[in-house]
């Protein structure tokens, strides 16, 4: 039977969906009758509605970050490592599957609780409608009209769940080369990883025009802004990739059972 | 062929392969046989390219582990199947990886070891997942298959399933075998070759009639004997 390099991953990509599946389930099950339960409570203070909704919100962004780490280890402590170190594929495959698979988690996670979110807020204060189609005092805009620059923030957060997730890749790996406090290392690994990639990013942001910037935040030059989002978004991208990438190499050339 | 060059491995203090040099024979049934923590475990790992030496040189073929991983199948001791999944869904996801996966093998072999393709691996019993690893491995026409103690801990009923499937399955001149295992009694009859290892080193090999002949005892007996007069 003939096999291909998409077949393959598309498995791998499915194995990691299914193993992601009861955490999915549980945040977006508990997002559903959270939202439910406010409908039906709220009505006298429609506002407060808003801030369980964030708070929903963030847990379904920040379940991936977790997922991260038991996705990696539980292919050690379930022994299926050795299916997957078996497999005649490299480890940019086998960490791409899980890579992707963390962002498919986090993409519908936080739009199926966005989305309800929103609608549940919308229901409660149809006023909302107003705000977003009337002009923003002093910048001449509609809120509804800068949804090109919502959407460049939302796709920067997925580049982000990318390089934490690399970094929980990476600082994992690091983590498994010691047969003793594997644990206490991949922590250290990851927060000195965080930390140093920060700094890499402060270092880059010096070199940014500050002037050029500030004058463009503060006349919502809107070129400036999409400019400013779109390299904010590559060095994201780049930053993540090259972590990802050394966490590859270690998988490949490092990694023994 | 499958050759070790002098290969040495350590994990912390514990010497695992120390210069183990040894070939096995193309298209033979070699038992690497040898006591606990002697070194097969390290070996058939290193031979999936699971592990690396620390010095000395594996090669299938000509060709290192990691680029032979498209021609092994590997059999490890512990089960190591996602244990969510069912014997369909396992076969399904190696059937995407190797191209030499043999379905109608798989079914016959299925019918055989009398496993069904819903049963989950998590709620099999014991000697059902040694049979579920077993068919998930032999289904394939693979060059290469190596079998890490897989009777090990498995009831002689179930045993004799294995052995036989193994026995009907093998195609002589094409598949080149190694059953690591510490259990020679029930695969005596099945080895072409033997490797008797210990401390990571070779005690002693060769063709395993050979050896039944000179020594005028069976290879559970040169076992015996040679652990014995080395402890």
């Amino acid at each position: 039977m003939p096999t291909s390099r998409l077949g393959m991953f598309s498995k791998l990509y499915s194995k990691e969906m299914r193993e992601l599946a009861p955490e999915m389930i549980t945040v977006i099950g508990l997002a559903v009758l959270a939202y439910i339960y406010l409908f039906f409570k709220t009505h006298d203070y429609p506002f407060a509605v808003i801030g369980p909704v964030f708070m929903i919100g963030g847990m379904a962004a920040f379940l991936p970050v977790i997922s991260s780490f038991k996705l990696l280890s539980r292919e050690w402590k379930n022994n299926t490592v050795y299916l997957m170190m078996s497999l005649p594929v490299k480890g940019g495959m086998i960490m791409g599957a899980k890579l992707t698979a963390l962002l498919s988690e986090y993409v519908l996670g936080t739009l199926i609780a966005g989305v309800s979110g929103f609608l549940l807020i919308y229901a409660l204060n149809p006023e909302l409608g107003q705000v977003l189609t009337s002009s923003i005092p002093g910048i001449g805009m509609k809120l509804i009209e800068l949804w090109p620059q919502g959407l460049a923030l939302y796709l920067t957060s997925i580049v982000i769940i990318a390089y934490i997730a690399s970094i929980s890749f990476f600082s994992q790996m690091v983590g498994k080369l010691v047969s003793r406090f594997s644990g206490l290392v991949t922590a250290v690994v990851f927060i000195a990883t965080a930390y140093l990639s920060g700094k890499v990013g402060d270092l880059f942001w010096l070199n940014i025009d500050k002037q050029w910037f500030t004058n463009g935040i503060n006349t919502f030059d809107l070129n400036v802004i999409n400019q400013f989002l779109i390299i904010n978004l590559l060095f994201s991208l780049a930053l993540a990739a090259v972590i990802f990438t050394l966490a590859v190499i270690i998988y490949n050339r490092k990694i023994e059972l | 062929m499958i050759e070790f060059k002098d290969v040495s491995k350590r994990f912390g203090h514990t010497v695992a392969l120390d210069n183990f040099d040894i070939t096995f024979a193309k298209g033979k049934i070699t038992g690497l046989f040898g006591p606990n923590g002697s070194g097969k475990s390290t070996s058939m790992k290193m031979i999936a390219g699971l592990n690396r030496p620390d010095k000395g040189e594996v090669t299938l073929g000509g060709l290192q582990p990691q680029e032979s991983k498209i021609s092994i199948a590997y059999l490890p001791e512990i089960d190591y199947f996602y244990p969510w999944m069912t014997i369909k869904q396992a076969a399904g996801f190696l059937q995407a990886f190797y191209a030499d996966w043999d379905e109608a093998k798989y079914k016959d072999l299925l019918g055989f070891l009398r496993l069904e393709e819903g049963m989950k691996i998590a709620k099999i019993s014991k000697g059902q997942r040694a049979k579920a690893k077993l068919l998930l491995t032999v289904s394939r026409r693979a060059p290469y298959l190596l079998m890490d103690e897989p009777l090990s801990g498995i009831d002689v009923l179930t045993r004799e399933e294995i052995i036989n499937t193994l026995i009907r399955d093998y195609r002589e001149g094409e598949q080149t075998i190694i059953f690591s295992t510490h259990e020679i009694a029930e695969i005596e009859s099945l080895v072409d070759d033997v490797v008797f290892i210990e401390a990571g080193q070779v005690k002693l090999a060769g063709s395993a009639e050979d050896l039944r002949i000179n020594k005028g005892m069976s290879l559970l007996e040169i076992m015996k004997e040679e652990f014995r007069n080395a402890n």
